[in-house]
């Protein structure tokens, strides 16, 4: 398979987003880091792909990172983990996209992270739901989304961002999580700190917008 | 006429225990004062100040004062006496340098349900024992309908 910087993409799907931030998670913002270092997560799951004439419908996706400060400040160290549902064209697909040399977020995904892993291919067990999704890929990520509750009250939150110069996602449901932790070439266990959920759509070099 | 709150608390604001100064405009009649310290202070009901009233220990005696807005959407500004001043930018990305567009959307949300988030370049309050300094933290733009 060609593998040229101008092949024709296109995903839609679902993303799940976990870290060790405080919920609203600082970097929607421009801000650092709630903690200092940054540790997440994202998960997209395929709806509807195509990587020139590969076909990625129900595939899945993550990116775990971690860095010692803000992303965009370098220094992190990433590794992906494909579907292992993937066969032979489509694994080297997603491995092409997540590369960033295609563009879309993976592009700025992968121009912070310094150090990358080796990928990890391995199942995806997947609920999708707002912020009630959960995502397994059993002994080496756990993601379940939660929503926020009023401290006082104890009624669900209802919070959007909507960022039209997001690079992951424009129209975000924000939320905690009920569990994250990651098991790979690094750990990461920041269950109850921030969750997102969103729906995207990335094409060729640029994010549409929803 | 205008109204303007400031507040300093010890933790999250809905732990309580916090102090609060209400400012209003001095162009209001004596009627007019007397209404919007009743909204203000929360005597009158309604959000959000009948919850931020329950979250403070100590009101000081409202101000009376001039208030200097312009109102320019991320860019907006207030001087409200010689006691607050804001003054907003859009937030910019950190590695390209451009203005974002940042947008939040609080359905249950008491004070906004939809605001732009900005950076407050100047965010100071110089009042007794309010007298703090934040610049380049949060700041929120959005339009806003209270009643009891």
């Amino acid at each position: 398979m060609a593998q040229n910087n101008d092949t024709t993409w296109h995903l839609k799907g679902s993303i799940l987003g976990a870290c060790n931030c405080d919920w609203g998670c600082p970097c929607n913002f421009d801000a650092p880091p709630t903690y200092g270092p940054c540790h997440g997560a994202y998960v997209w799951q395929i709806r509807e792909g195509r990587f020139g004439d590969v076909n990625l419908n129900g595939l899945c996706v993550a990116w775990v990172g971690e860095s010692p400060g803000a992303m965009h400040l370098g220094q992190g160290t990433s590794q992906k983990i494909v579907d292992e549902q993937a066969d032979e064209g489509q694994r080297a697909a997603l491995l092409g996209l997540l590369s960033g040399k295609f563009g879309g977020p993976f592009e700025i995904l992968a121009s912070v992270s310094e150090t990358e892993l080796e990928p990890i291919i391995a199942p995806f067990e997947t609920v999708i739901d707002g912020l009630s999704s959960r995502v397994s890929v059993p002994n080496v990520l756990e993601i379940g989304l939660a929503s926020i509750k009023n401290p006082v009250t104890g009624e669900t939150e209802e919070l959007r961002l909507v960022k039209g110069t997001g690079f992951t996602s424009n129209d975000t449901e924000l939320g905690s999580t009920s569990v994250y932790w990651f098991s790979g070439g690094f750990t990461h266990e920041h269950s109850g700190k921030y969750g997102e959920f969103a729906q995207f759509e990335y094409r060729g070099q640029k994010l549409t917008l929803n | 006429m205008s109204l303007a709150w400031a507040g300093t608390w010890p933790a999250a604001i809905h732990l309580g225990n916090g102090t609060a100064a209400i400012f209003i405009d001095e162009k209001a009649s004596p009627e007019q004062r007397d209404a919007l310290i009743q909204i203000g202070s929360g005597a009158a009901g309604g959000l959000p100040f009948e919850i931020l009233a329950t979250t403070f220990s100590k009101f000081l005696e409202p101000q009376f004062v001039p208030f200097t807005f312009e109102v320019n959407g991320k860019n907006s500004t207030v001087q409200v006496g010689d006691n607050i001043s804001i003054a907003f930018e859009p937030v910019k990305n950190p590695v390209t340098g451009e203005p974002e567009g940042i947008k939040v959307i609080h359905e249950s949300g008491f004070i906004f349900k939809d605001a732009d988030v900005v950076s407050a370049k100047v965010g100071k309050v110089s009042f007794g024992e309010l007298d703090f300094s934040w610049p380049d933290k949060a700041g929120f733009v959005c339009e806003v309908d209270y009643g009891n």
